[in-house]
């Protein structure tokens, strides 16, 4: 099928081309089957396992435990990875964006909300049925996506943003209820993490006639879905029913997704890989994908899992569903340069533009709320009493300012950047889901704040900000040796983010179901608080964000010049590749900058610039410094707000920002027609 | 080195003051006013819970607390008086309140240290690690520290700078009397192992390992504990069920969670039901307690096992 595929769509492209990817399939084969003979090893001698798998003494506990843990394992691992391979292959043909996977729309998310509230306030519903309340979570953000897309034809950008903001917004509310309920909630950190281990068939036999008769329906849909993968008006003009196809196909993928991750927890990864690397395998039309998908899905994650399942028992209990970012982020990275570049989703080009009316009016309006609002936050407080403002010049009010200032300073420029970073990032791919956590910088922050945090007895401010500056760091450099090759720009970078962040998200994962008492810590400052800012660090950011703003005239040009093509920006005079260089060290910078201040949970980045497009501000310039005003201004309300509402407990900046915006985003996205 | 040398000797002197102590509870802090050189503080507070469980074990009651009603759920004892003030969540204890208070000293667990200079602005700031770290990675590594130990010396330094050195060498000369009454009372279970846990879901537990403050109670009370390789730094583990038919002799006595494993029992759940102890009704429900709280935490796990563990033998509770 892969020769065929080679021989007719790409008589250009010969055998040698195609040798790695095939090496590396077989390879993945023979290591797959030989760690489940390990693994069969390890539990019985050979001459006993037909027995064991047919019919098991019930009387030796090794054959039950083959029998009815290890057995099922397996096949539930297949049937997840399958399912959610499938799942994965359909999102992204249907929104026309590697990026998309399963968690982009909110499922896991969705059911992950309504887990942690059945479980803080409704305990008694899971012993009802933990599967249907995951279930229904999924079905609500569902339905929240396609509600708020519909009117936009389900076309692809719009799903995509909002399946990806409902899927935000539900990690936000549950990150919420994590800081305030974490004790409470170990158990759900565990489902959260992708634990496979069974205790007897009923998982395997629940999925496997279920996502059977999924997977036939998707045969079904084959035809209607090839026609969906070309532009709206080219479906409709072949007769398409172009909603209520792609509605069907929604449908069936999230179903699919659903109840694999209501049955085994969220399995990362898998969904954005798996046909990722099938189309670096050759499968390039639709039908390939669909098939090979599924079974790249399936072999990743069995084998991650057998792996897992070999290592000593201490370290046994690692998930294997955060584990599949360790094997699967290495594999996407290798084989990323041959990713056919997508086709970018540029907004102008496929809406209609509306041009504010007086840029001018609203910029300096914006300008000007930004001392207002300083003021306000610095002297409206609450006390065990109540409110108050701060007039007098007393040493309490003095005390008072000197703890505000910073934070509130810190939470300006944090917002700021991270809108800056995110618009640039938005312009420079054409990508709409661009953000800068998307590019895994923040996500190297984090990681060298958590290993300090596990490494040192007691870490200092000064050692914190150093080690997630080394993180960002990091990432950094890898990221800009990765785009200096000819193949890496664009999409296949925001990729590579991807897969950096999923390895701090298995990280996240350990750590969250260890039970460890400095849990709450980290908690908060991923949420985004400002709490430990002190004011040399918020004059620190005013400076970075000084200097970022007096480049917004400079890189303008870039942008506006960049999306247009290679030949186009080069015969107007652009170094192309020096260009998105200096962007990305831009970009770098601001993220890192801003990620050490208010943590890595930066909706802001992905909403100012969208705020300053639908607000009217399409030409570059203009949106770059609208949405670093707007995402200033919205995490500096954020943070007094978060400072003062549940007073003396307080709701991290970053938290409240993405609780107040998402709406907010939502309703521009669904009123725009 | 010097550390032990005061300690011992105050428990020497405190023996006596002890028994006085002991006939006046309530009346702790008077006494030790009369008695201490340094006069104590008044208004201390407390940032963390262990701190807190810590100085409310002294008779101190701290003027604030993060977390109150989580504290009642999951520390439980010694209780918190009503005039504590909420001071917000563990990982951010509220400065502004803190500052409006006016405290004399503030009581911290070093995990707050990036704080240290915000807060020395507020007032005078004095650590308190109730849990001991072996070496300076904080992995489990081969030098077991003995945590009761530890945190005996944790609370006499903390007592003292504080003002309470007597309070303390008192309360801890208490603590080894009752360690040894326990022992006795608990000398039938000698040698017994016991699987101690806190289930996590029908499938998953944590199990308390043998670099666990709760190890040391073990040790002191002559039990021995059925899961013997070390835990993470705070010597736990989070294993599935089946783990627990290792030793099948062993008697599992869980920690917590009264009513989701009375629900997991009565629910017959299929790995938990062919766990031997299970099987055999050796199951023993304890209350909640603070698995890093240093002497008082071990205390409490003492008593509850004092009075739960002879009630046990052949019943199933719930």
């Amino acid at each position: 099928m892969v020769d065929h595929a080679v021989a007719s769509n790409a008589p250009l492209r010969a055998t040698p081309v195609r040798l790695l990817p095939a090496l590396l399939g077989v390879g993945a084969l023979l290591l797959c089957v030989l760690l489940i003979w390990a693994n069969f090893q390890r539990q019985l001698p050979g001459t006993l396992w037909w027995q064991a798998i047919t019919q098991p003494d019930t009387t030796a506990t090794d054959q039950v435990m083959l029998h009815f843990t290890y057995l099922p394992r397996l096949v539930v691992a297949v049937l997840a990875g399958a399912a959610l391979a499938l799942a994965g292959a359909i999102f992204q043909h249907l929104l026309r964006n590697p990026l998309a996977e399963p968690a982009t729309l909110g499922i896991s998310a969705g059911a992950q909300l309504a887990l942690s509230i059945a479980t803080v306030w409704f305990p008694a519903a899971l012993y009802i049925g933990k599967l249907w309340v995951a279930m229904a979570g999924a079905g609500i953000a569902l339905f929240a996506v396609m509600g708020l897309a519909w009117r936009q034809g389900l076309s692809p950008v719009t799903v995509t943003l909002t399946g990806l903001i409902v899927s935000l917004y539900c990690s936000t509310l549950s990150a919420v209820i994590a800081l305030f309920n974490h004790d409470m909630l170990i158990g759900l950190f565990l489902w959260g993490a992708g634990y496979l281990d069974q205790n007897d068939w009923s998982s395997a036999l629940y999925l496997l006639p279920r996502l059977s008769v999924l997977a036939l329906l998707a045969l079904v849909l084959l035809r209607p879905l090839t026609i969906l993968g070309l532009d709206d008006s080219s479906a409709r003009s072949l007769g398409v029913p172009v909603s209520w196809f792609r509605f069907a196909a929604l449908a069936l993928s999230v179903a699919l997704t659903a109840m694999t991750v209501a049955v085994v927890g969220v399995i990362s990864f898998i969904g954005l890989a798996a046909p990722a690397v099938a189309r670096l395998l050759g499968a390039r039309r639709l039908g390939q994908q669909l098939l090979w998908s599924p079974v790249c899905g399936a072999l990743l994650l069995l084998t991650t899992d057998q792996l897992v399942q070999l290592l000593p028992t201490t370290y046994r209990a690692f998930p294997t569903g955060a584990m599949t970012a360790l094997l699967g982020a290495p594999l996407l990275l290798v084989l990323l340069p041959r990713l056919k570049e997508a086709q970018p989703l540029l907004h102008s080009a496929s809406q209609a533009v509306r041009r504010v009316q007086r840029p001018l009016l609203i910029t300096l309006s914006l300008l000007l709320l930004v001392p207002v609002l300083l003021w306000v936050a610095l002297c409206a407080g609450h006390d065990a009493s109540g409110w108050h403002w701060l007039a007098s010049t007393d040493e309490l009010s003095q005390g008072l300012l000197q703890l505000r200032y910073p934070r509130a300073v810190a939470a300006f420029c944090g917002g700021a950047m991270l809108a800056l970073a995110g618009g640039i990032l938005q312009r420079m791919t054409g990508n709409p889901m661009a953000a800068p956590e998307v590019l895994g910088i923040a996500s190297g922050a984090m990681l060298g704040v958590i290993v300090l945090m596990f490494t040192a007895v007691a870490p200092t401010r000064a050692m914190q900000i150093g080690a997630g500056a080394a993180g960002a760091l990091l990432v950094l450099l890898g990221m800009l040796l990765l785009s200096r090759r000819e193949h890496f720009s664009g999409s296949r970078l925001l990729l590579a983010g991807v897969a950096i962040s999923s390895v701090s998200g298995l990280i996240m994962a350990v750590l969250k179901s260890a039970q460890d008492p400095r849990l709450g810590q980290l908690l908060s400052w991923l949420a985004g608080s400002t709490y430990h800012v002190v004011a040399a660090e918020a004059l620190w950011s005013v400076l970075v964000l000084l200097v970022g703003m007096a480049l917004i005239p400079l890189i303008a040009r870039w942008l506006t010049l960049l999306p247009l093509g290679v030949q186009t920006a080069a015969s107007l005079g652009l170094n192309r590749r020096a260009a998105s260089l200096s962007l990305l060290l831009l970009t770098a910078i601001l993220t890192a900058a801003a990620t050490i201040s208010v943590g890595p949970l930066s909706f802001v980045g992905l909403m100012g610039p969208h705020f300053a497009r639908m607000a009217g501000f399409q030409r570059a310039g203009s949106q770059l410094l609208v949405a670093t005003l707007f995402g200033g201004l919205v995490l500096l309300v954020s943070d007094w707000l978060g400072r003062t509402l549940i007073f003396p407990f307080q709701i991290p900046a970053g938290l409240l920002a993405a609780i107040i915006g998402g709406p907010f985003l939502l309703h521009l996205i669904a009123r725009r027609t | 080195m010097s550390d032990k040398t005061t300690l011992s000797t105050a428990r020497l002197i405190s023996r006596r003051r002890l028994l006085c102590a002991l006939a006046t509870a309530p009346g702790w802090p008077l006494l030790a006013h009369a008695a201490s050189s340094t006069p104590a503080m008044q208004r201390i507070a407390a940032l963390d819970w262990a701190s807190a469980e810590n100085l409310l074990a002294l008779g101190i009651t701290p003027l604030t607390l993060p977390e109150i009603d989580r504290y009642r759920q999951l520390v439980m004892a010694p209780a918190v008086p009503d005039n504590v003030h909420e001071l917000g969540l563990r990982s951010e204890p509220n400065m502004e309140l803190l500052q409006a208070l006016r405290p004399d000293v503030l009581v911290m667990n070093p995990e707050l240290a990036p704080l240290q200079r915000q807060l020395e602005q507020i007032a005078p700031v004095v650590q308190f690690e109730a849990q001991g770290f072996a070496g300076d990675l904080r992995l489990a590594s081969n030098q077991p520290i003995d945590q009761i130990e530890h945190g005996s010396q944790a609370l006499q330094q903390l007592a003292s700078q504080l003002g309470y050195g007597e309070q303390a060498a008192a309360y801890i000369a208490d603590a080894s009397r009752q360690f040894s009454e326990a022992r006795a009372t608990l000398a039938p279970y000698a040698g017994r192992p016991l699987y101690l846990i806190s289930l996590i879901d029908a499938r998953r537990t944590l199990v308390f390992c043998s670099n666990s403050l709760f190890q040391d109670v073990f040790n002191r009370l002559g039990l021995r504990n059925a899961w013997t390789t070390p835990g993470s730094a705070f010597g736990h583990l989070t294993v599935t069920l089946d783990q627990l038919a290792a030793n099948r002799e062993a008697v599992l006595v869980n920690i917590g969670n009264e009513r989701l494993v009375q629900g997991a029992l009565a629910m017959k759940i299929p790995v938990l039901n062919s766990l031997p102890a299970v099987q055999q009704k050796r199951v023993v429900l304890l209350p909640q307690t603070l698995f890093y709280g240093g002497l008082p935490s071990a205390l409490r796990l003492t008593q509850l096992l004092a009075s739960r563990l002879p009630l046990a033998e052949g019943a199933l509770h719930g």
